[in-house]
């Protein structure tokens, strides 16, 4: 891999590492990237959170999965917990961070004044069910992921994720079309 | 069908952000985070225990601030008015490593770990007190390095708050010799 920023080599990371993490942000940060921002209120908060997925994943590179996939998964579920954490979080003064945070598109999050009912009122629905629930959805809608790689983001087991991503979708319909009786 | 109308809601697909402007941005912020030694960095295990331990330094500082204030340190302003006051009108003087490891120095004596159990009550409060104190310094100096535009040092003195509020004495004492030049104090 041409090393097209030499600055990063620094002495307190040996190359095999340096390399390592290179690769990583090549491959995974548009994801994750997308994962926060989709999640977030505002770019800062999302260009705060990528920093410090990536913070968790340097110190934690020999933990990071081999497999490109696996390893998305993981830095999902490190940034599952960092946006969980942002609001007991100081946001970082950081001039890197907020450049990136420029960089990213400011309409993405923020929501339309007037929108589609129908996408309002799931959005609204989601807010109700509980957050794994919610999320569960959301990383198998939003990022496109299967039951089992589901599970692996959200620490659950297969099978007690697909049971759970059942309920979810049932109960999302319920309440986007709730019968009589659950209106009354 | 449910699954159609949760993709609807997505504000952003990944194919928007894979933008070179937005490519550079984010490799900047990587490129920083390896500049950090990564013996500075808080371990993440370690996070509840940081939150806690903050919140309780929060929580007691605001009680005793009075005894902080009067415990022989100075107050987040008074270091801010003596920086500008060494660098002329409206400059901001960086802090000197060596400041920021007697702070280090400070904030080991102070510890967390103040919570002696067989010391009493009023010992854990001056101890906790003093770690406030330590803290509120600490915030300061990054605060002048900031103001100085030394976003290096102002990163290492987060970085290092961070670890000595996860209670950590050992990684807090590796940060502070990495980081702020060891026994480099005088």
């Amino acid at each position: 891999m041409a090393d097209i920023y030499p600055s990063m080599r620094h002495p307190h990371l040996p190359a095999e590492r340096h390399d390592r993490l290179v690769a990583l942000f090549e491959a995974h940060h548009v994801a994750v990237l997308g994962y926060l921002a989709r999640r977030s209120a505002t770019p800062e908060q999302a260009a705060d959170a990528f920093s410090d997925v990536f913070l968790v994943a340097w110190r934690r590179l020999d933990a990071v999965p081999a497999a490109p996939r696996d390893a998305r998964l993981w830095l999902y579920g490190v940034a599952r917990h960092t946006l969980a954490n942002a609001r007991r979080a100081h946001r970082r003064n950081d001039r890197l961070v907020a450049r990136l945070a420029a960089t990213l598109p400011r309409s993405a999050f923020v929501a339309p004044a007037v929108e589609p009912t129908a996408l309002g009122q799931v959005r609204a629905a989601l807010a109700r069910l509980p957050d794994d629930d919610a999320e569960l959805l959301r990383l198998v809608g939003w990022e496109g992921l299967g039951p089992s790689e589901a599970a692996a983001v959200l620490d659950l087991g297969p099978e007690t994720t697909r049971s759970r991503l059942h309920r979810a979708r049932a109960r999302l319909r319920s309440l986007l079309d709730p019968t009589p009786e659950e209106v009354r | 069908m449910t699954d159609d109308l949760l993709t609807a809601t997505m504000t952003v697909a990944d194919h928007e952000l894979d933008d070179p402007a937005v490519h550079t941005a984010a490799r900047a912020v990587i490129d920083d985070l390896a500049s950090i030694p990564r013996s500075l960095t808080p371990p993440r295990r370690q996070g509840r225990r940081a939150v806690a331990a903050a919140a309780a330094v929060v929580a007691l500082a605001a009680g005793i601030a009075g005894y902080a204030l009067t415990a022989g340190g100075s107050s987040k302003t008074e270091l801010r008015e003596t920086a500008v006051s060494a660098g002329g009108p409206g400059q901001a003087a960086p802090p000197a490593p060596a400041d920021v490891c007697r702070q280090v120095t400070a904030w080991l004596e102070a510890d967390l770990a103040a919570a002696d159990p067989a010391g009493t009550d009023q010992d854990r409060d001056v101890g906790r007190a003093r770690a406030a104190l330590a803290l509120a310094q600490l915030e300061g100096l990054r605060d002048l390095a900031l103001d100085a535009g030394d976003e290096g040092l102002a990163r290492r003195i987060e970085v290092f708050m961070a670890t000595a509020q996860s209670g950590d004495r050992l990684a807090t004492e590796a940060s502070a010799s990495e980081g702020f030049g060891g026994d480099a104090c005088a």
